[in-house]
């Protein structure tokens, strides 16, 4: 038997080539993604270990959850000497990580997305940076940065620069520069080292720290000393060993980059193997159909049921075991190109450490590889079973039907009510976000799946629609084409389904990401009434001070400050907390009110709170009741509810307070965004220009008019679109390779076809464009049933999302071009068999056995 | 009708077509030369590998002779390109195998019309006139699958009538078919020839279809070894038999 399979696969090369990439592609996708995500959580591992070399023990400040975006709780100062004074302790430093971005020739030096961080100075063993050249800083006034600052813009010893503070921008002269772990960069972020009388000073921070350094007297392991302060320190700070902090460190840095990026990369992966699985299944269909005789034959030299069906297995074991081990190899090239991707966008790019080839991923690989390849071959492989011995008689014998293919419309009907009901319950259901994502994606799925097995019945007209400008042009290829295409219903729709799959998935990200846009660039209008809005770059917060730079702009008649942070409130869970200005609120923001009005914003500072609804139905909010919050440092207090509005994309997710009772609880002073109103009869833009001069002194500030905000939001989420296009143009090309697959197949089972026709006058030319002709139609059906499909599987996510504030708005003209796509797929799938089927002699054509 | 003074619709002048090399070489054809004048019903026959099967591809341009030359109504083909070769067949031949003629998916009519719509020139009426020549109006829309052997063949015959070609090639055409249904075949052939003044070449082994012919063709080891006008039945017979037997 094996040796059969394998000759049998030697004979067809190109076909089992052909099968084989479209598993591959997609074992590539998911073992690159592993083998990525890996590199970068090693290389964090790598990067902290070295870092907290010096380190025996850490303490840090005790925090039941994470506070305000970009805070980090503080420790007096005065227990540096506390620790100092137990027992094992050799040394301990004051440790302070702030964030503050250099200021160089008046210019702002933020990467994007990553931080610049700003350290105090600490005594060896803790530094935890390597001096490359120069001094560390001595003297008030002196920093040490990284190289990759100075190299990326041009500054060395003696070089003066500033550094952005809440207060301000500081000068300070370089001495030296570091690197860190032996990188000069990670990912563009800057290291800034400063004595650390300065940096409490920059920072507010004076008497106050954020943690401490301690080594170990020799003969005193970590582990003894953490305890040993542990119980001398009180409750309110954590002790760990240096490497347990390293770890935990590391864990968090990686977290937040691979709990993003391997779902995103995998389900890519997960789409591209699904449309793989879907080909294996086609074009296995497709050659036990055409080995009839084959099989047939098999059956009466005494192969049983089973070694027939095994031997077909068997053949999609050797295949899928190729496509594993090929897959393996192809997907470290698939990480090797992400790393050069990341590189090229962010300067620095992510720290990887060096592949290597992990046994676990590699049988990743081949299981995945195999599995799928097996799973999809064992429908084909079981009606191969079902070939009777008279079949290598006769001729045009065909395998007897399935008993359950008449319930087929039937079943694939259940499956869509299931699909559906799916995604709705996912869609109105309360439960945890990735539980719900996880239903509406197996909903999807089903719905995907049902639409794939009904589509055979739209295959007749949509043939003749697509196909009628084809019939249209002389010759009779079109003609001929659409009827080849017509001819066998279920595998058409079959081949094209690939396609669909692809396709579909693209409309759906097209409609849903139009809807997502439309809801925040309404929000913006209709929400922020101001017509001036300033934000932090990367949405950090900006400083306190720019508050009333902005507000003392000739022109500027009002503005409202966003101070968040966030609250755990009993009985309602974590909220963001808003705090603004009353009178200013009332006056500048257009809230749709549920309950109440923009009157009660005026009230704020009497205690009162307005709940934003979504929160206020998944945390049993009414008004009247009283919200009992306390914050990430523990203060308690308590807000009547006195309105509820409607605002799912700015002031979400928690209430709005006012901003004295705000101050009393919450540390955050720095707001994360101002909304300006202008007096009336100014011209926006120049008051613009005027903002942007007064908030000179804050580099971190940006000002924009409200329509240059739209349309920045609008850009960044075009941004990720065309990147999800671009991991979803991965299955667009694996259903290209189902295409080939499945024409050459055809071609294959019509060579005398071919033959007589090229006998009786179809020049090769009429040939390869009949071939063009079925090819473009296939996948011109696989595009519109795909962007139909999307279309209405987006409308069915943005109708039970529209209290979220997404709606429906239709791309018509990105529709248009994915359709354009899909017959351009399929010209490109016909090159192969077009040129295939024009080689052939007329006359080995009809002699063909 | 002819195009040309001479009234010759094929002519192969030296043909030969070797395969292989060296000493492995066989002759299939060894320098055949052979007239088929304008209406003429011409039979070819012969034992297997006696090369009637290669001759008749030469003939039809479908395979290229290692030497010697054929003409068609006076045009050359060893001159022409692939091309102007397929565009040949379209319009000066017809061809009629023994099997797998039809395309399935067509209905016997748009089988019919195929060579015309492949050339760009559909002639509905021409297609009803021809449909009404085999007789096969009242089944014109059905498909091959629908329709038995016999009617099949007809509707082949049909297809390479419509282009009122120079010269059709049958090869085997009663080859598939029970008696009577090949008694109509042949029948249909004949007429075309006689009322149509069409010219017919036709490779058989069955000496039943070759007595239809005008002019009886017997090649054996890839030479032409008889040649001889208005055979009767028996005369064929005994012609085979002596050549089956060495």
């Amino acid at each position: 038997m094996i040796r059969f399979i394998l000759a049998g696969l030697r004979q067809r090369k190109l076909r089992a080539g052909l099968t084989a990439t479209a598993i591959l592609l997609g074992v590539a996708m998911v073992t690159g993604t592993l083998v990525l995500t890996s590199q970068i959580t090693r290389a964090f591992d790598e990067i902290f270990q070295s870092a907290n070399q010096g380190v025996d023990v850490r303490v840090t400040p005790h925090i039941d959850f994470e506070g305000r975006f970009g805070s980090i709780p503080t420790l007096p100062e005065s227990f540096v000497a506390k620790v100092k004074g137990i027992e094992g302790v050799a040394a301990a430093a004051p440790e302070i990580a702030a964030l503050g971005s250099p200021v160089i020739n008046g210019e702002y030096v933020q990467a994007t997305g990553a931080p610049s961080f700003v350290f105090a100075l600490e005594p060896p063993p803790f530094q935890a940076t390597t001096l490359a050249s120069g001094r560390y800083p001595q003297a008030s006034g002196e920093v040490a940065v990284n190289q990759g600052l100075a190299d990326s813009r041009g500054v060395g010893i003696g070089s003066r620069m500033g550094i952005a503070t809440p207060k301000g921008v500081r000068p300070v002269t370089i001495t030296g520069l570091v690197t860190f772990a032996n990188i000069s960069s990670i990912g563009g972020a800057t290291i800034t080292i400063a004595p650390i009388a300065d940096v409490q000073r920059w920072y507010q921070m004076e008497g106050k720290i954020n943690s401490i350094a301690v080594s170990a007297k020799p003969g005193v392991s970590p582990t003894e000393l953490a305890r040993s302060l542990a119980a001398g320190l009180p409750r309110t700070v954590d002790v760990a060993t240096g490497q347990q902090d390293a770890a935990k460190q590391a864990k968090r840095t990686t977290d937040a980059i691979n709990n993003f990026l391997r779902p995103a990369l995998l389900a890519f992966g997960f789409i591209a193997l699904f449309v793989g699985a879907f080909i294996i299944f086609n074009t296995f269909s497709i050659t036990v159909a055409q080995r009839l005789r084959e099989l047939g034959l098999l059956r009466t030299i005494g192969a049983s049921r089973r070694q027939v069906m095994w031997s077909v297995v068997g053949e999609a074991l050797v295949i899928g075991l190729v496509a594993g081990i090929v897959g393996l190899a192809a997907g470290y090239g698939f990480a090797w190109l992400l790393v050069k991707v990341f590189d090229a966008f962010l300067p620095g790019g992510i720290p990887v450490a060096a592949a290597q080839l992990s046994p676990g991923i590699a049988l990743i690989a081949l299981v995945v590889g195999v599995g799928v390849t097996v799973v999809a071959a064992l429908i084909p492989a079981f009606r191969a079973s079902r070939v009777p011995p008279i079949a290598a008689l006769r001729e045009g014998a065909e395998i007897p039907p399935s008993r359950i293919s008449r319930f087929t419309p039937i079943i694939a009907g259940v499956l869509a009510a299931a699909g559906v009901a799916l995604i709705v319950s996912g869609l109105t259901s309360d439960g945890d976000a990735t539980d719900r994502l996880l239903i509406m994606a197996l909903g999807s799925f089903l719905v995907f799946a049902a639409i794939g097995a009904l589509s055979r019945f739209a295959v007749p007209f949509l043939a003749r629609v697509i196909g009628w400008p084809l019939e249209r042009l002389p010759g009779a290829s079109g003609g001929l084409a659409r009827r080849n295409a017509t001819r066998n219903p279920a595998r058409t729709a079959a081949t094209a389904a690939a396609l669909m799959i692809g396709i579909g998935l693209v409309a759906f990200v097209a409609v849903f990401a139009q809807g997502l846009k439309a809801s925040f660039t309404d929000a913006i209008d209709n929400t922020l009434r101001g017509d001036l809005i300033v934000t932090g770059r990367s949405f950090t917060p900006i400083p306190a001070g720019t508050v009333t730079a902005t507000a003392s702009t000739p022109g500027v008649r009002d503005v409202v400050a966003a101070v968040t942070d966030r609250a755990k409130v009993d009985g309602a869970g974590k909220a963001i907390v808003y705090g603004l200005d009353p009178g200013a609120a009332e006056r500048s923001l257009g809230l749709e009110w549920v309950q109440g009005s923009s009157a009660l914003l005026g009230q704020l500072n009497s205690g009162t709170a307005v709940v934003e609804s979504q929160y206020a139905k998944s945390g049993n909010l009414a008004v009247g009741d009283v919200i009992y919050a306390a914050s990430s440092t523990g203060k308690r207090s308590q807000f009547r509810v006195t309105g509820i509005y409607k605002d799912p994309d700015i002031f979400n997710q928690g209430f709005i307070v006012g901003q004295l009772p705000f101050q009393r609880v919450f540390a955050a002073r720095d707001p994360i965004f101002l909304v300006a109103t202008i007096d009336p009869g100014r011209d926006p833009v120049a008051v613009k220009d005027a903002v942007a001069r007064s908030l000179k002194p804050y580099p971190i500030a940006q000002v924009r008019t409200n329509a240059e905000y739209r349309d920045e939001i609008s850009k960044q989420v075009d941004s990720i679109l065309y990147l999800l296009y671009v991991l979803l143009a991965m299955s667009v090309v694996i259903s290209l390779f189902g295409i080939v697959n499945t024409l050459v197949l055809s071609i294959t089972e019509r060579i005398r076809e071919i033959g007589m026709l090229r006998a009786i006058g179809l020049t090769r030319s009429q040939l390869r464009r009949m071939v063009r002709y079925e090819s473009v139609i296939t996948s011109g059906i696989g595009g519109v049933i795909g962007i139909v499909l999307g279309v209405a599987l987006a409308w069915v996510f943005c109708l039970g999302l529209a209290d979220q504030g997404i709606v429906f708005r239709v791309p018509w003209l990105q529709l248009v071009v994915f359709f354009v796509v899909s017959i351009a797929a399929g010209v490109l799938a016909a090159v192969l068999p077009a040129r295939r089927a024009a080689r052939l002699d007329p006359l080995d054509a009809l002699h063909y056995e | 009708m002819s195009t040309n003074g001479d009234g010759i619709a094929v002519h192969a002048e030296g043909l030969g077509r070797r395969y292989g090399e060296g000493e492995a070489a066989i002759d299939a054809l060894a320098d055949v030369t052979v007239s088929f004048p304008k209406g003429q019903f011409a039979a070819v026959m012969g034992p297997s590998g006696s090369g009637k099967s290669t001759l008749l591809h030469c003939l039809a341009g479908l395979d290229r002779p290692t030497s010697g030359e054929v003409t068609i109504d006076g045009t050359a083909l060893s001159g022409l390109s692939d091309r102007d070769l397929t565009v040949l067949r379209r319009t000066a031949i017809g061809f009629i195998f023994q099997s797998f003629n039809l395309l399935p998916m067509l209905t016997a009519r748009e089988n019919v019309e195929l060579p015309l719509r492949i050339a760009g020139r559909l002639d509905s009426a021409r297609v009803d006139a021809t449909l009404a020549d085999v007789a096969l109006g009242d089944r014109a829309t059905h498909r091959p699958a629908e329709l038995s052997g016999g009617q099949q063949q007809r509707v082949a015959i049909a297809r390479a009538l419509v282009s009122h070609p120079t010269v059709i090639f049958a090869d085997e055409p009663t080859g598939n078919l029970d008696s009577t249904s090949g008694h109509e075949i042949l029948n249909l052939l004949r007429r075309a020839v006689d009322e149509g003044g069409r010219t017919v070449v036709m490779v058989t082994h069955d000496p039943r279809a070759a007595v239809v012919a005008d002019r009886v063709l017997m090649l054996s080891d890839g030479r032409v070894v008889m040649d001889r006008p208005g055979m009767t039945a028996d005369e064929i017979y005994d012609a085979v038999r002596t050549l089956d037997s060495p």
